[in-house]
Parts: structure tokens; sequence; C-alpha cells
């Protein structure tokens, strides 16, 4: 059974406190409805979810998405934003988690992964050296989401294929956020071949796709 | 007066209510039904009276030494138990702070709220959307979190009738309820709560609080004292704080008491494991409901179940037969339940049950206007040939999810003249927009190659060194010659459909990636000696096999170009793969074998599902296993056609997370008289 292997990793710090962290929830919710029923999705998606701020916490280990449910997310009054700490946590998670083929092993299709911020990565040089180190784990694409207007998009430019923002950390800009993650995959990946990029559906009118 | 007399008298029983929680706090754990309900009720009375109650029953609700709190207790102190009715028992309550009663009793709820929220304080806090504009709350801290809903909680359970069970009472109990072991606090607690502001700004956003502007001195006779808030408060705070958090906001007093810090909140409604249509459930009810000290020995759902699941009391098992998102709510009789208690508690119970995934795949026809639209299904058979050479493609349920086109093709040939067989198939990349074309073309142009050399008027370079070989197996010189001519003919062939393809790229507009394909040929001819030559050439993944040899090591034509993770393969329009003659050759595997059952050749969508890793295509018994499937089909069918449509009907096996165009073709023995 080839597994779809699909990492988000969210944002907790203090800023995302309050109606941003909530919002965020709903959308992960609406999310997870939307992708179950998509029967691909359902057959496949393997979602693990990483939350990041002063410490980095793997809330959802990989999980198939018949099986999982939410587990709760919560924000420290303040604090860091450490991306940096974070992508080092997902490549070791990736590197145990995901599958390759050899010899009796089939692999996973290649994983794909979302990062959501409201800010910029508060620990910037291990940032800077931990993207390459993302780079290599395979990711059929790499999609980052600024959320709101402190968000720093040029600093997510050199570890996303594709950078989306959002104007405002509203529900309804995290639920099309979410509900756009969830058509994305469930578009993605189904017998992708060689490609090296999934084909991202139009992003909604909230969600600004950066060029 | 009387009664305010009478109660006068009692000033010793009675404290701030905020402050008797706070300093009894072990009584409450021990038991919260027995606190929390009366109190409830009270204020609900009050109310009811359509009068608020400033002080929250905080200055006139009676608790017993031992922690009864109580209505009843309170009128028989009174001892008017059996004449007086609420008005009576309630008269004489200061009015709470606020122009209207509506506002006052707001202001009581808020209050209550507060209350219940300083016992809760430590569990899960949501953050702020309101804050509580109450000064005890600002003496935690502006940043200090108002459980959302807080005070629409109480005003819930105040408005519940008869104080049923609700499921928000039942939380807030069950949120009060003793945690299993206790705990000793550390003896000095290192810091305070978090981001605790102690700008004056905070108490300037509230408008005090009944129970806070009430002056102390109502209650001088206080019996026993109520331990400081700050001094409680620092016992609650979690462990694991950064040490240099602020100081708390009053001086620590002296803990003159630890209390075991109060179970987390449960995650409330109760959430049982997924379930899925179709598929056989079992989940223990009991095990989730669970949360610290209570357990549970039963549970009765209030509502129906979903159909298909049942339950014993203890369990939900069965067969769901819709999805969707369920929530039951349940009565559940608690393990060993004091007789003064509420023996049941509601909970609400919560599954989700995914919708079987063959039931959402959708068939979508393909639009037959779209450039190179080709049908969903193909199946072809050899009229003619001495052995029955058959094939079917089928488009995968990806595809037909969304109505997108087959992306497989196949061609299959004979040619009499030099006895040859040429059978091919090709798997257009899912990604590429018009790699349907490609494959078709690649197909196409192989079986126009070989006819130019095996067919009609061919110059048949093949036969003669084939021949030769198999009447001398031994030679590795005309071993040599043979590979040497296969290498021309499958690098000519290649060579051929990818210019085919680079021209239909370049005419179309498009780049060669966009008609991406992998390509299996394979050659099979008897020869004289009564063996058969077997040569096969790959590009991509997929495979072509050999079944039945008796020698048991033949099998395998194909190296599959499989990449470290699953759908990532090479392309016959790659540049690198025609690039080098050592890179061709490796792509030829070819075996004289005495005899055989069958030659098959499948596209990935059959041999991911079908072989469960690259070792298990290379073995011949997998090989024999997928043949022992097939052959009946071409067994029991009555024409060649019939044989093609019984493997196409065979195609449709459903293998969960396998979805890709399927394709096979086949050559074998038969009875089947040749086609008219």
């Amino acid at each position: 059974m080839r597994r779809l292997p699909v990492y988000l990793l969210i944002d907790t710090s203090g800023s995302m406190k309050g109606e941003p962290l909530e919002s965020v929830k709903v959308g992960l919710q609406a999310m997870l409805s939307g992708l179950r029923q998509d029967p691909h999705a359902l057959e496949s998606l393997h979602l693990s979810i990483i939350t990041f701020d002063r410490d980095v916490k793997v809330v959802l280990p990989l999980s198939s998405l018949e099986t999982l449910q939410l587990p709760p997310i919560v924000c420290p009054d303040s604090g860091p934003t450490n991306l940096g700490a974070a992508l080092e946590v997902l490549c070791q998670r990736v590197d145990t988690e995901v599958l390759k083929s050899q010899g009796e092993n089939k692999g996973d299709w290649k994983p794909i992964l979302f990062v959501m911020t409201d800010g910029s990565p508060s620990d910037i040089m291990l940032y800077k050296e931990t993207v390459p180190q993302v780079k290599k784990r395979g990711f059929a694409s790499i999609i980052a989401c600024a959320a709101g207007p402190k968000a720093k998009k040029d600093e997510l430019l050199p570890l996303a294929d594709h950078v989306v923002t959002l104007d405002t950390m509203d529900s309804g800009s995290f639920l099309s956020f979410f509900r756009w993650v969830s058509s994305s995959v469930a578009a993605g990946n189904v017998s992708m071949g060689a490609s090296t990029e999934i084909h991202l559906p139009p992003p909604p009118p909230e969600v600004n796709l950066v060029f | 007066m009387a009664a305010i007399n009478s109660l006068g008298t009692r000033n010793e029983q009675r404290q701030p209510l905020h402050k008797f929680l706070l300093g009894n706090r072990d009584l409450i754990q021990a038991d919260p039904a027995r606190i929390v309900l009366p109190l409830l009720r009270c204020l609900a009375e009050i109310h009811a009276e359509g009068k608020s109650h400033g002080a929250v029953c905080a200055q006139r609700l009676i608790c017993a030494p031992n922690g009864d709190f109580d209505v009843a207790l309170f009128r028989h102190r009174i001892g008017w138990d059996d004449a007086l009715t609420a008005a009576e028992t309630y008269y004489g309550y200061p009015n709470g702070q606020g122009v209207t009663m509506e506002e006052q009793q707001q202001r009581d709820k808020q209050a209550l709220a507060n209350v219940l929220h300083l016992l809760m304080l430590g569990h899960e806090v949501p953050p702020p959307p309101t804050r509580l504009n109450v000064s005890i709350l600002s003496r935690l801290g502006e940043d200090s979190a108002w459980p959302q809903g807080f005070v629409s909680l109480v005003e819930h359970l105040l408005t519940v009738d008869g104080l049923e069970p609700t499921p928000e009472l039942d939380a807030l109990i069950h949120a009060l309820s003793p945690p299993a072991p206790t705990q000793t606090p550390p003896p000095v607690p290192e810091s305070s709560l978090p981001e605790i502001p102690t700008t004056p700004a905070a108490q300037a956003l509230a408008p005090a609080p009944a129970e806070i502007t009430l002056p102390e001195e109502a209650t001088p006779d206080l019996e026993p004292p109520a331990p400081p808030l700050a001094a409680e408060l620092a016992d609650e705070t979690p462990p694991g704080l950064p040490s240099d958090a602020e100081p708390p906001p009053v001086p620590p007093a002296v803990t003159s008491r630890d209390f075991p810090s109060p179970p987390p909140l449960p995650s409330y409604p109760v959430r049982l494991p997924n379930a899925t249509v179709g598929r056989e459930y079992s989940g223990n009810v009991l095990s989730h409901l669970a949360t610290g000290a209570l357990t549970f020995a039963s549970f009765e759902p209030v509502s129906a179940l979903p159909e298909g699941l049942t339950t014993n009391g203890i369990s939900i098992t069965g067969s769901p037969l819709q999805a969707g998102e369920y929530e039951i709510p349940a009565a559940c009789l608690i393990q060993g339940a004091d007789p003064d208690r509420p023996d049941k508690l509601l909970r609400t119970l919560q599954i989700t049950i995914n919708a079987d995934p063959r039931s959402l795949w959708k068939n979508l026809a393909s639009d037959t206007t779209s450039l190179f639209w080709k049908p969903d299904t193909d199946t072809g058979s050899l009229g003619d040939s001495p052995h029955l050479v058959a094939a079917a493609s089928l488009r995968g349920r990806s595809h037909a999810h969304v109505g997108s086109c087959r992306d497989d093709d196949f061609s299959l040939a004979w040619f009499p003249q030099s006895g040859w067989y040429v059978l091919t198939v090709a798997d257009g990349a899912g990604s590429a927009k018009y790699s349907r074309q490609g494959a078709k073309i690649a197909c196409a142009k192989v079986k126009e190659h070989f006819s130019s050399l095996l067919g009609e008027n061919g110059q048949d370079t093949l036969t003669p060194l084939t021949e030769a070989w198999a009447a001398d197996a031994d030679s590795a010189d005309k071993r040599q010659m043979v590979k040497g001519e296969l290498y021309n003919q499958f690098g000519r062939a290649a060579y051929a459909a990818r210019k085919a393809i680079e021209d239909q790229a370049n005419e179309s507009q498009a780049t060669l990636r966009d008609f991406h394909t992998t390509l299996i040929i394979t050659l099979a001819r008897p020869m004289a000696t009564g063996g058969w030559l077997i040569a096969a050439f790959s590009v991509g993944d997929g495979g072509a096999a050999v079944v039945g040899v008796p020698d048991g090591a033949t099998c395998l034509l194909t190296q599959p170009d499989g990449g470290e993770f699953a759908g990532q393969t090479i392309f016959l329009t790659m540049k690198e793969v025609l690039a080098t003659g050592e890179g061709i050759m490796n792509r030829i595997k070819f075996a004289l074998v005495p005899q055989f059952d069958a030659l098959v050749l499948v596209t990935d969508g059959i041999s991911d599902p079908k072989f469960n890793s690259e070792s298990a295509l290379a073995d011949p018994a997998e090989w024999q296993e997928l043949w022992t499937e097939l052959q009946p089909l071409v067994r029991d069918a009555t024409t060649r056609d019939q044989a093609a449509e019984s493997l196409l009907e065979w195609m449709n096996f459903f293998s969960p997370g396998h979805h890709d165009d399927r394709t096979i073709a086949i050559l074998c023995e038969t009875h089947l008289p040749s086609k008219p």
C-alpha cells in the first residue's frame, strides 16, 4: 500500500494565540472533512502535524486519514517562531517515517509539505542551514503560507516551491487556505509519474499565490 | 425581618462563595456534584424569583462543616424547611450591581462563572475573545483567559430544569472531579501564573464585581478564615513554567493547604476511534469514557446509533452503513457510584464514519472532444495467429474520477512470413497532458518498425541469426550476433517511436515532456528446434515476463526503472534514455526457452497492485500466481475477442491506492479457432 505522506507545519507562536489559532483549528477540521470525501486521499493519505513556537511538537505523527483524529493544538502566550528547529524535526520525521523503495519495500509517494506561519523565523541561522536539508528529502512539493500582515513571505521563498499569502488571519481566510490544501493534496500526486511538481488548483480569492 | 435576623445569627457559617470554594477546594474535588449542584440551584432559584444576588450567594449560602452545601440543609438550619417558599428563603439578599435586574443577574452569572473558572484554572484555557471584567481575574492578569462561553455555560446551567445531568453540567462536574493519585505540589512554587501584568489598567478595566466590592467587614467573623487568594493561585501554577515568569501580583502568603492539581478538562464530548462504512468496527466505549478516577460500568445511548452499529452497553460493534460525523448522547453509569451522587452522567459520543472509498470513486466519461482523445477502454486480439494474442486496456479510477483520458496503450502483431510475434504496451505519464498520444504513437511505431523488418517484403535480418543461435545454443558468438541485431532493431524501433512523438509534439506546439510514455516491447518466435526465442526491451515501469519456463529461472524480461518513491520512473521521451549504446543494451533481455505457458506484459497499473515489491516482480512464483488468475479467463473464452474482453473485465479488480490505468497483453497456446 503506497502512502501519500503530507506534513503540516503550523506556527503556534504567541502571535497566533486567540482567533488565529482557533481559525486554524476550524480550517484543519474542514480540511479533514474535505479530504475524507476524496477516495484517493482516504486510501493513501497519511498526515502529520508539527507545531512550532519556542518548542517544536509533533502533535500528530504520520497517521492515515482513515484513522486519524485532530489533536489538541495549543499556543503559548508568547514566544519565538522557531521554524528552523521545526524543519530539523521535520527532516528527522521524514527520514524515519517515509518509506523508500528498496528490495522488499515498496516506497511511499513523494511527501508533500505545507508550512504555515504568521511571522518570520526567529532562529534564522538554523532556518537557513536547514532549508537545504529539507530540499534533500524529496518532497514533491513544498507550499508555504504567509498568514497575515506580519508574515515575511520573502523568508519563505528559499524553502518553498510555492508561497501563498493570506491578507488576514480570520477564520474565512484559514478556511479557504485549508480547503485549498485539501484540494491540492487530492489533485496532486495521483499517478504523478516522474513529475517533480504537483499541480496546484487555482487558489481561492483569500489565498494569494506569490510568483 | 425575622429571616434576616436568623441569618445574621449564623454569620459564622457564611463566607464569600469564592473564598469558600477556594478554601475548601479539596472538598469540592472530593464531591463536586454535592457542591456545584445546590449552588447552581440556589442561584437559579434566586433568579427565578426575579431577583439578583449581588454576592453571588456568597454571603448567604451556608455550608456545613463537612462541606455539604445544600439548599435543603440551608432551609433545615433556618428551621423553616416545610413552610418556606423560595421567595422567603432568599428574601433580603442584596441585589447585585447594575442598573437593570437583567444586568444584575448577568453580573451574578459572570461572578459564578468566575468562581468556577478559578476552580478550574490550570486546565485547558481557550484564548480570550472576551476578557473577564472582574477583579479576581484582573488580579490574575489581563491575559488570563476567560474560557470561551463560560458565562453562557453558567447561564445554561441556571436554566436547566430539574438539574438533570446535562452535557455542560456533566463536563463541569467532571472537570472538578478528583484526580486519581493525589500529588503533593512543590512546597514553594517557583513561579506564579505566566504573563501576569502588573498594570493597574487591568484593575481599571473592570467594574468591581459584587463579591469583591462587598466589604470584608460584612463577614468579620469568618470561621475558618479563607486562605489568601494569591496563595491558592500560586498553588495552581502548572509545573514547567519558565522560572523567569513575572512574580505574583500579590505578595505570596503562607500556603495553608496543598491542593492536588485538578485533572485536565476532559476532552468533551468523547471521541471514539473512526469507523469506515462496510468495515467491521469494534470500539470499547468505556475505555474512552474513563477520565482520571472516574470510570464507568456501562453506557446507554439516548438516541439511535448510526445505522449498522449496535452496542452491548460496553462497546460499539458492527459494520456501519452511512458515512458522516455522528454525535450520540449516552447516559453513562458511573462505576461504584456514590449513592448520594448522580449515578449517571451524560456524555456525547462522537464518531467519524469514513465513506467506503470504493463508493466515492466517480466514473466520469472522458471528453471526446479533447485533443488526442481515446476510448476509455480498448481490447484487441489477433485473428489468425497460431497462438492466442490478446490485450486489454482500461482507464484507471484516478482518471475516471476526474473524467480524464486513459493514458495507456498497446499494439499486437503477428507476421506470418517470419513467424514473429510483437507485443507492445505503453503507459503515458499521468502528469503529462498528452501522454495518451505519446503511448499510442509509441505502440503504433514499434509495430510499424517490426512490420517493415519482419513482415511482408521485410529485410528480415533477425530470423537467420536467431535460428542459427537456437540450433547452436551454446555458441557465445551466435548469441552475441543475436544480441547485436536485437540492439539494432529495438534501438531503431525506440528511436522511431521517439522521433514520431517529437514530430507530434512540434506539430501540436507542445514539448516532448507533454508526451512522456513508458514502453515495453516483446518479441517471440517459435524456432525450428521446437523452442522459442523471447526478447524484450523496456523503458520505465510495468513489466513483462515469460511464465512457466521449465527451468524455473527465466521469468522477468524487463528491469523496471523505479525511483526511491512510488510512481517515479523514466520515460522513452527523456533525452538520456537512448543516449548511449550501453544504456540501450541494458534495456534488452532475451532468452531461448524450450517451452512456456504464457508471455505476459503489464503496465504499472497491474504490476503495482499485483507485485508487492521489485523483488516480487523478479520472482517467477509471483508471475505464476498471476497467470493462474488469468489462465481460466482465456481458457474459458469461446472466441479470441472474448478472451480479450475477459481480461478487460478482470482488470477492474479493486486494490486500495492502486487506481492507475491498466493494460495487459498476453501470448499463450490456444484451442480457439482463428477469427474469420
